[in-house]
């Protein structure tokens, strides 16, 4: 039956809405609703298509596709003679590199493993040379935790010996995995994981001596072989096959394949995962997700697949293993949370100082201050709320901040930092630093430079960073193994008095980890002209999307900017300043100032955005909260592609019409949870139109084509969005705030909220994803 | 002309300035990648694995841009169009499968590696013809594209992209509520599609 295009529409609805009723209404529905018997007879079949279509595409395409259990796995039977050497008693089991069997050596008449590498592993170019170097290199590991590796071997096929198939024979051990007893028992008691950590630890470091690192560390390739009385469990760490040789010998830098995706992604570092190369640290962080996973018994990123949590480790810190097992130690759950650090240079030096952390030694923090004065700012606030022993703090200079962002701001920003004169810095020139060591230095003219020692014993750090970096000062810095954070001009000092540092107690950092550990931030200057406010060890100074102006109550006012994105309010109605550094290795840390809600005054200025009209929506940075008001007006041309059958996201409401010129308002739809439904009623306007809107409610101001097909567009609208008056919201002073949920807070620091409690006040959320914040505000945005 | 991850940031960053071309060039690129993966996973895996269709979105895009928390509409764009990409690698897959079987040739290259299970992709009857079955799906597709272009698009995310009703829902700009109701729509009408084409073949 062939449907005419007018009336698919009138069928569609009237399907969709027979769909929501009870069978036996369905009848007297059409009766009142649908007069045309022939649009009735599609309504009828398409509901009777539905009925029968039982599980009809309800299953992803690719569901249907399973893998041939023959392929790769079991290549050999038993019987079979290997390389004329090695004579198959047993498949073991395939992983990454090939399929592993027991097989006797007939020569030697002992019992080997033999794994066969998969052909298409050592097809491409200098991939058999680089096989063999990894084989002599792990040749030369002897260590009882460490699985020895003997000898390679071609096992000749027919043909002209393009077939021909690459053997290591190495030691045979009984056992199963540590992941098959992870699976099977779940997790362990401390004293049981205790001894297999060490052992692993003290794998990892024979094998790092060595220059190799493993690469692809996970509970899979650690054997648990149990002693001839089964009175102790050793652990063997097995396939170094995918180790190359770490960064310091410069014969391997062509082996390094730094764009492809060696390992496991569920065990792999944060700079694994960006493609960079893999050095110890990286076998140290799988070993911190293996030692978590051990003791909590789960894994510290969850995600439907290894790839999502692969993305999570790139932009959260783990949960600490205390949320799952509150009875561990601090000890155990800074160890495993420092094996865990975003930032290599972060984390331990070398896998004996986790057995020795674990063990009560003392191992020093990278962090650690060891040069450069401590800046004590004059008039430094200290707030009652957020007291914390003073031993917890870190230095105020100590800071690696960067205000967030504001696209347009930052384009001024650029502009005037490239008008002010090049700067010669002097700088220490020290050998004995430690990694992330922090200093300042201040020449003759008075202006102070903030500098960061790059990790001494990290090449790759500073290989990277020269790569961003490669040549002029910041390069000449970092040859010296510092890097240049900022440099603050002397005169402009003058805003030192809302220097301060908070830790919060019910604040967190911003990926879940306690702020004392993080939280490091100085205010060090304003600069009067441009209201720009510099936060102390800052490498790229941003400004941020809010202009205010803050009151001093002595009669001084000063202009300043931050994203109201991330002000959140406190049990006081301050307004808490979260100050988010981004640095260049992609981590990420939080600090908060504290700001009475009295203080500050927004004043908007009249912004220019440009709507592609190929997007569904453009974030044009404005956070309203209900009352708000602004005007917006919109000029320019956008081609569609077609005709709109229908306007507006959400669909719930009433069509707007079919006038393809239509833009719309939308909060942010992220976080459908918080904001609920979109309405579009009076949100709709033409082109070269301008209006005035109030906000209803609280969300991010979107505008965007009003086309569901918006990839087949072309053009822009400029929009201009003009300030109205703010509403401030009243306060709340001393009244206990009542919902928090903890793990907004914890979840990624992308996408930060304002939300309000039920009694109306401010609620601050950061989220990735939908969360359960109740708020009593309408579930509906309306901008009229 | 040889792209790299950087050039794919650089496309998904002119796509979301409105450069239509900069997306005609990406669906080449993001179609090796997600083969390429594919039959690495096909080859590498364990034999127990089943194949995600989003995780292969999720891989590939790692893969070809590398900033995975910065581009978040960019993100968005590339899942539209690794679900579209999805679709012509199965359809292209089927299609040259009828045409050996045709020249009576019943090896088929990515038969080596699939190999596909009796309750197949479509959830129809097992004893109808997969890839048959994959091809018609895609004429009615190609119908439903110029009756309601969006609910091809929703189909192409949910079954061929593998995404989950929110994440379309934020792909294609309405609610999750909406694209159910379309998606509903959707199926019962191509169901019907295939099933008229079934009997069509028999008479």
């Amino acid at each position: 039956m062939e449907i005419s295009p007018e009336n698919w529409e009138a069928v569609k609805a009237l399907f969709q809405a027979a769909q929501e009723l009870a069978p036996e209404e369905i009848a007297a529905f059409l009766n009142r609703n649908c007069a045309d018997p022939s649009l009735r007879a599609e309504v009828e079949r398409l509901l009777t298509e539905d009925r029968k279509a039982g599980n009809f595409l309800s299953a992803p395409a690719l569901l249907g596709f399973r893998l041939n259990p023959g392929l790769g796995s079991e290549q050999f039977r038993p019987g079979e003679l290997l390389a004329g050497r090695f004579k198959v008693i047993r498949f073991i089991a395939a992983g990454g590199m090939g399929a592993v069997y027991e097989a006797e050596d007939i020569e030697l008449k002992t019992d080997r493993a033999i794994k066969v590498i998969r052909p298409e592993i050592l097809n491409q170019s200098n991939a058999v040379a680089r096989f063999r170097r990894e084989v002599r290199l792990a040749q030369q590991v002897t260590h009882p935790n460490v699985c020895r590796v003997f000898d390679i071997f071609r096992h000749k096929s027919e043909g002209n010996g393009i077939n021909d198939l690459w053997l290591v024979s190495m030691e045979l051990l009984q056992g199963g995995t540590l992941a098959d007893r992870l699976r099977g028992k779940g997790r362990m008691s401390l004293s049981e994981a205790l001894p297999l950590i060490n052992q692993m630890a003290s794998a990892l470091s024979a094998a790092h001596r060595a220059g190799i690192v493993h690469r692809d560390f996970k509970p899979g390739n650690v054997m648990l072989v149990a002693s001839e009385d089964n009175a102790s469990v050793r652990a063997v760490v097995t396939d170094f096959g995918l180790a190359v040789r770490s960064v310091s010998s410069a014969e391997t830098t062509s082996l390094v394949t730094g764009n492809e995706l060696f390992g496991s992604p569920a065990y792999m570092a944060p700079e694994q995962i960006e493609g960079r190369i893999a050095t110890p640290a990286s076998d140290i962080y799988a070993l911190g997700l293996v030692m978590y996973e051990m003791v909590a018994g789960r894994r510290p990123f969850e995600g439907d697949t290894p790839i999502s949590m692969a993305v999570k480790r790139l932009s959260q810190n783990a949960r600490s293993p205390r949320d799952f097992r509150p009875e561990l130690s601090p000890q155990w759950e800074t160890t495993i949370l420092r094996c865990l650090e975003r930032q290599p240079a972060k984390r331990f030096t070398s896998t004996q100082e986790i057995a020795d952390a674990l063990s009560g030694q003392d191992v020093p923090m990278p962090l650690a201050p060891t040069v450069g004065p401590t800046v004590e700012p004059p008039n430094s606030v200290e707030f009652d709320r957020f007291e914390t022993p003073k031993s917890h703090r870190l230095p105020l200079w100590a800071g690696v901040a960067a205000l967030v962002f504001a696209s347009m701001i930052a384009a001024f920003w650029l502009y005037r930092s490239r008008s002010s004169p090049p700067q010669t810095v002097q700088f220490p020139t020290k050998s004995d630093l430690h990694s992330g060591d922090l200093g300042t230095s201040v020449p003759q003219n008075g202006d102070t430079t903030y500098w960061q020692s790059i990790n001494p014993t990290d090449p790759a750090e500073l290989q990277q960073y020269l790569l961003e970096y490669p040549n002029g000062e910041y390069a000449d810095l970092a040859r010296t193994r510092l890097k240049k954070l900022t440099t603050e001009k002397g005169h402009q000092n003058n805003g030192s008095n809302i220097t301060t540092q908070t830790e919060g107690r019910n604040l967190r950092g911003c990926n879940g980890m306690p702020a004392s550990r993080y939280l490091s931030l100085t205010i060090t200057s304003l600069d009067l002209n441009t209201g720009v406010a510099y936060i102390g060890g800052v490498d790229r100074l941003r400004p941020t999307a809010m202009p205010f102006t803050w009151n001093w109550g002595d009669g001084r006012i000063t202009q300043g900017w931050f994203p109201q994105s991330h002000v959140y309010a406190d049990t006081k109605s301050n307004y808490v300043l979260q100050v988010t550094s981004h640095e260049n290795d992609g981590s990420t840390e939080c600090a908060w100032l504290l700001i009475p809600p009295d203080e500050i005054r927004f004043s908007e200025a009249t912004r220019e955005i440009k709507v592609p009209g190929s997007q569904p929506w453009t974030d044009t940075g404005v956070d309203l909260r209900a009352g708000d008001t602004l005007s917006i007006s919109a000029s320019g041309n956008v081609r569609f592609s077609a005709e709109i059958p229908s306007v507006g996201p959400g669909g719930d409401q009433p069509k707007c019409g079919t006038n393809p010129r239509a833009a719309y308002i939308a909060p942010e739809l992220r976080c459908h949870s918080l904001i609920g439904r979109i309405g579009l009623s009076g949100a709709i306007f033409e082109v070269g139109v301008s209006r005035r809107f109030r906000a209803s409610a609280t969300g991010r101001l979107y505008l965007g084509v009003n086309d569901n097909f918006f990839p087949d567009n072309s053009g822009n609208w400029t929009v201009h969005i003009a300030p109205g008056s703010r509403n401030t919201p009243s306060s709340n002073a001393g009244q206990p705030l009542s919902i928090i949920p903890e793990r907004t807070l914890e979840s990624d620091r992308l996408y930060p909220w304002i939300a309000y409690s039920p009694d109306g006040r401010l609620l601050a959320s950061i989220c990735d994803r939908p969360v359960d914040i109740i708020h009593p505000r309408p579930s509906v945005i309306e901008i009229h | 002309m040889k792209f790299g991850p950087e050039d794919v940031t650089a496309l998904l960053s002119e796509m979301e300035k409105g450069n239509q071309e900069a997306a005609s060039k990406l669906v080449p690129l993001v179609y090796d990648e997600l083969r390429r993966i594919a039959e690495r996973y096909m080859r590498l895996e364990r034999a127990d694995h089943t194949l995600q269709a989003t995780a292969l979105v999720h891989e590939a895009y790692l893969k070809l841009v590398r900033q995975p928390s910065k581009h978040f509409q960019g993100r968005m764009h590339f899942f539209a169009i690794a679900a579209n990409t999805m679709r012509h690698i199965l359809i292209d897959h089927a299609r040259r499968r009828n045409a050996q079987k045709r020249a009576g040739n019943h090896k088929v290259a990515l038969e080596e590696v699939f190999n596909v299970s009796a309750a197949f992709a479509l959830n129809r009857a097992a004893d109808s013809d997969q890839s048959e079955e994959l091809l018609k799906l895609d004429s009615a597709l190609k119908k439903l594209a110029t009756l309601d272009p969006r609910q091809v698009k929703i189909v192409e995310l949910r079954f061929f992209g593998g995404l989950t009703v929110e994440e379309t829902a934020d792909i294609v700009g309405i609610s999750p509520r909406q694209v159910k109701r379309e998606w509903s729509h959707a199926r019962a009408w191509l169901h019907g599609e295939l099933e008229s084409s079934r009997h069509g073949d028999l008479a």
